[in-house]
């Protein structure tokens, strides 16, 4: 029972930090998703800017409109990355959003210019607006590939940093597993006890007789389990004990009422004999009728007590008790 | 004789007239039983009212050691069976009922002599009266096993039945008065030394009646 209940102890333990553990994982998975989300996020709107950029030197008269929206929130998402990577802590991650920060730079210079010299019309101004459009191309390749080699870090880091936990995650699992199925082998033997005194405490109680009691026979090595049975079994003992002195017990009764018969018999003898053929006593007769009916009485009791024995033998157990 | 005559000539239906009694025949049935049928068990149900037209039946319950325990004698023209609820359509028996004697027993539908006679109050009183028989047999057994001792009993079976007790085995009577066979012979013995009675080839002659009513009364 003690190894039950520190099994125990150490399971719902256990639970607790796999739960906290779990909880701490999801955590991060979480943030680094976010991350992932906004890497990607900035990927889509260089291309958008890009996109834009190629858009309106096709097309003059278009709305800048669109462009301004996208460079606005690239800005914008840029803010949120730096506040998630100043929570990672790694420092090659930073370097890496210092590099892409430039290429940013230099890239939004470019589409600056090209904002400006679009507005000139002059074949001089078409010729810097063709260099500024090829150059921005460019820059957005490399600023997409900085993207890349961010995400490429940011996902060694991910890993670097959550190894540890994962296997103590699947540690603490597999323990848990193992003391479950340690756990139910215990319980199993005390379910297999339980079942059986439950079955032999309802046969004794169903039954209408006492007949054929039989102990409880436990096979496994449970110390508690052993020290019930022990005590069961010794109660039935007892019951069956206290039957067969019972029997015994009538079996003088009635031994001594045979004798205690004899002797009134004999009274009955001397009472014939002090009799008077001739004269009737009425004393004597009263005695004697008092005897008669004493005979009777022990007689009958006699016979009761008889029957009475066999009912108790009836009921003594054939079964010899054995200590364990 | 036919079943008409047969309720005419018995006490019982003495107050019916012919057509009462023509109306009863109409559902009663004859039977005859041999000597040790057994005719009813305890707690059976029955729908007949039972008259025992001739012989001899007795009444006796078994206890659980299987020890036969004697209540009462049936005589001829008298009720076999037992009336414990008059509500009731159906009768039930409070013990066992064997045949002594090769007898004769009427039967009679008890729906139907309810709904005739009892519910029309006809033979009422005759049916209290055997009830009442029946209550005095079982304050003599009430005597008989409470009250009375051995030689009580010997003395109140001699002087109320002689007859029957001539008739029956030493053993059997003493099984009806419930004590041993060897109490059953002190008595005689003592009964017969006091001149009370005298037994020539095993039957009893009684030569003190008095003194042997003074014994059951005493």
């Amino acid at each position: 029972m003690t190894k039950i209940k520190v099994v125990g102890v150490i399971i719902f333990s256990l639970s607790i930090l796999l739960a906290l553990l779990s909880s701490q994982i999801s955590k991060h998975n979480s943030a680094n998703n976010d991350f992932l989300d906004i890497v990607n996020a900035q990927k889509a709107f260089t291309q958008d800017i890009a996109k834009n950029i190629f858009f309106i030197y096709r097309y003059r008269k278009t709305s800048t409109n669109e462009l301004d929206k996208s460079i606005k929130a690239f800005i914008k998402n840029m803010k949120k990355k730096e506040r998630l990577i100043v929570q990672e802590g790694a420092i090659n991650i930073s370097n890496k959003l210092e590099d892409i920060t430039n290429v940013w730079n230099k890239y939004y210079l470019l589409v600056q210019k090209f904002r400006d010299t679009k507005e000139i019309v002059s074949p001089y101004a078409n010729i810097l607006l063709e260099n500024l459009v090829n150059e921005i191309y460019h820059i957005n390749i490399k600023l997409v590939m900085e993207f890349d080699e961010l995400i490429k870090l940011h996902n060694i880091e991910y890993e670097n940093q959550h190894h540890f936990s994962k296997i103590l995650q699947y540690t603490l699992f597999i323990t848990l597993v193992i003391l479950l199925i340690y756990l139910f082998t215990q319980l199993k033997s005390i379910i297999s006890f339980m079942q059986k005194f439950l079955s032999t405490s309802k046969n004794i109680i169903t039954n209408s007789t006492i007949k054929e009691l039989k102990p409880i026979i436990v096979e496994d090595n449970n110390k508690e389990a052993q020290l019930a049975s022990k005590n069961f079994n010794l109660l039935v003992q007892k019951i069956n004990n206290s039957i067969e002195n019972s029997s015994i017990s009538i079996e003088h009764s009635y031994n001594s009422l045979q004798h205690v018969e004899s002797h009134i018999e004999d009274l009955l003898e001397l009472i014939y004999t002090m009799q008077d053929d001739k004269k009737i006593d009425k004393e004597l007769t009263k005695k004697e009728d008092a005897l008669i009916q004493s005979l009777e009485e022990l007689t009958t009791s006699t016979k009761k007590l008889e029957n009475l024995k066999q009912d108790l033998d009836s009921l003594i157990s054939i079964y010899t008790l054995k200590n364990k | 004789m036919s079943i008409k005559e047969i309720l005419e000539s018995l006490e019982f239906f003495r107050s019916l007239d012919s057509e009462g009694i023509e109306l009863l025949s109409s559902f009663c049935t004859l039977s005859t039983y041999a000597n040790e049928y057994i005719l009813h068990y305890e707690s059976e149900q029955s729908q007949n009212l039972e008259f025992l037209i001739s012989g001899l039946a007795r009444s006796y319950k078994i206890d659980k050691h299987k020890n036969e325990i004697f209540l009462y004698y049936i005589y001829e023209n008298s009720l076999l069976t037992e009336i414990e609820d008059f509500k009731s359509s159906t009768l039930n028996f409070f013990s066992n009922i064997s045949i002594v004697e090769d007898s004769l027993v009427l039967n009679i539908d008890y729906q139907l002599f309810k709904s005739n006679f009892l519910d029309k109050e006809k033979l009422c009183l005759e049916l209290s009266c055997e009830v009442n028989t029946r209550s005095q047999k079982l304050q003599s057994l009430i005597n008989r096993e409470f009250i009375y001792d051995s030689v009580q009993k010997v003395s109140m079976m001699l002087s109320s039945d002689l007859e029957m007790f001539n008739k029956l085995k030493r053993h059997d009577i003493s099984l009806i008065l419930h004590i041993q066979p060897a109490t059953l012979s002190r008595v005689l013995n003592r009964l017969k030394r006091n001149k009370i009675i005298d037994i020539i080839h095993g039957q009893i002659k009684i030569l003190d009646l008095k003194a042997l009513k003074e014994i059951v009364n005493d």
